[in-house]
């Protein structure tokens, strides 16, 4: 999966849970933007099962947290995927 | 320049809109005699008792079940401190609650929870111990404007314990009704102009003791309600004002009181 496939796939997951479409979801935008932390659980559960590599709890305390943005979400991802 | 000078100052831009209560220190007045002036802290990790409204925070374990399922377990903890009798609970809750969630709806979350757990007074000389089982479904819309529910029912039983040896432990059993509502609104325009949050909470618990010591709970139904404004001119750092209405685990005092504080926040 290369870096492209996964920016497109989490920006699908992200229209999914929340009010925006794909193309208003920026990679430099914050998560928060889109869904707050109050659906951290499921929304990041969302991201696991179409990522079934990443280590979902890490990235649930992770996100919000250490990780903010779209971006940073992304790198983490591309880290597992391509290491 | 003068906005990019204020931008600076304030340290943050318009996509820095969602806070999350760390804790709340403030200044309260009771409304009920004898117990009128006081300082009451509160501190929030995921949780009030009977509901774990709060979805952010640590996860023990997240992983999803298939394309609709999931279950999680993560800790939760609640302190809620008035140096007088009757301004706050007083008390101190933690728990651990395991869920089994189904995902399958848009923007909601339809979770079943079992476990765990406790609620202490302050000087822990009365505590419950009990499991819960409870339902709830929890939603958000976030875009203009962003709105939080999480309503449910949940069961609880176990015992309540004192530290005082000669006082005999009872059985103690609830039915609760908890709902958590939140409306945040903000002045931000298209571009990075300032602006400010406001965060109206709202968390109302209906509890049905069943089971328990009437001296305690003479009668079963103990509502209580806590209503909350956060006013944020920075991100971190809130102007709050709250009032507390009702009874509350695990010495069930009545509690008619308004404070006025700050709310630390992290982003």
């Amino acid at each position: 999966m290369t870096k492209d496939e996964i920016t497109r796939a989490l920006q699908e997951v992200i229209a999914l849970n929340s009010r925006y479409t794909i193309d208003e979801i920026k990679t430099t935008d914050r998560l928060d933007k889109f869904i707050t932390s109050f659906m951290k659980g499921k929304f990041i559960r969302r991201v696991a099962h179409r990522f079934p590599s990443i280590p979902s709890t890490k990235l649930t305390n992770d996100a919000y947290d250490s990780l903010k943005k779209v971006s940073q979400l992304i790198d983490f991802i591309d880290e597992i995927y391509n290491p | 320049m003068k906005k990019a000078l204020i931008i600076a100052i304030l340290g943050f831009s318009v996509n820095l809109i969602a806070q999350e209560r760390i804790f709340f220190i403030g200044y309260t007045k009771n409304f009920i005699s004898k117990d009128s002036s006081n300082v009451t802290f509160n501190f929030d990790l995921n949780r009030i008792p009977g509901s774990t409204e709060k979805l952010g925070g640590t996860f023990l374990y997240n992983k999803d079940l298939g394309e609709k399922w999931g279950i999680y377990l993560k800790p939760t903890a609640d302190i809620n401190i008035g140096s007088g009798t009757t301004t706050a609970p007083n008390n101190i809750s933690i728990g651990l609650p395991f869920g089994l969630a189904y995902d399958g709806i848009a923007f909601s979350e339809i979770p079943i929870e079992l476990g765990p757990e406790l609620v202490a007074d302050k000087d822990f000389d009365n505590y419950l111990l009990y499991g819960t089982l409870g339902a709830y479904y929890r939603y958000e819309y976030k875009k203009d404007v962003l709105f939080n529910i999480s309503a449910g029912g949940s069961i609880s039983h176990g015992t309540r314990t004192y530290s005082d040896e000669a006082k005999k432990a009872n059985g103690y059993s609830r039915f609760t009704v908890p709902v958590y509502l939140k409306f945040c609104f903000w002045n931000a325009g298209p571009d990075d102009s300032p602006y400010f949050v406001m965060h109206i909470t709202n968390t109302f618990k209906y509890n049905n003791v069943f089971e328990d010591t009437e001296t305690i709970t003479p009668d079963p139904t103990m509502v209580f309600n806590t209503a909350k404004l956060d006013i944020y001119f920075i991100p971190r750092l809130a102007l709050s004002f709250q009032y507390q209405y009702g009874y509350e685990e695990p010495l069930f005092k009545k509690i008619n009181s308004f404070s006025i504080g700050l709310t630390f926040a992290k982003i």
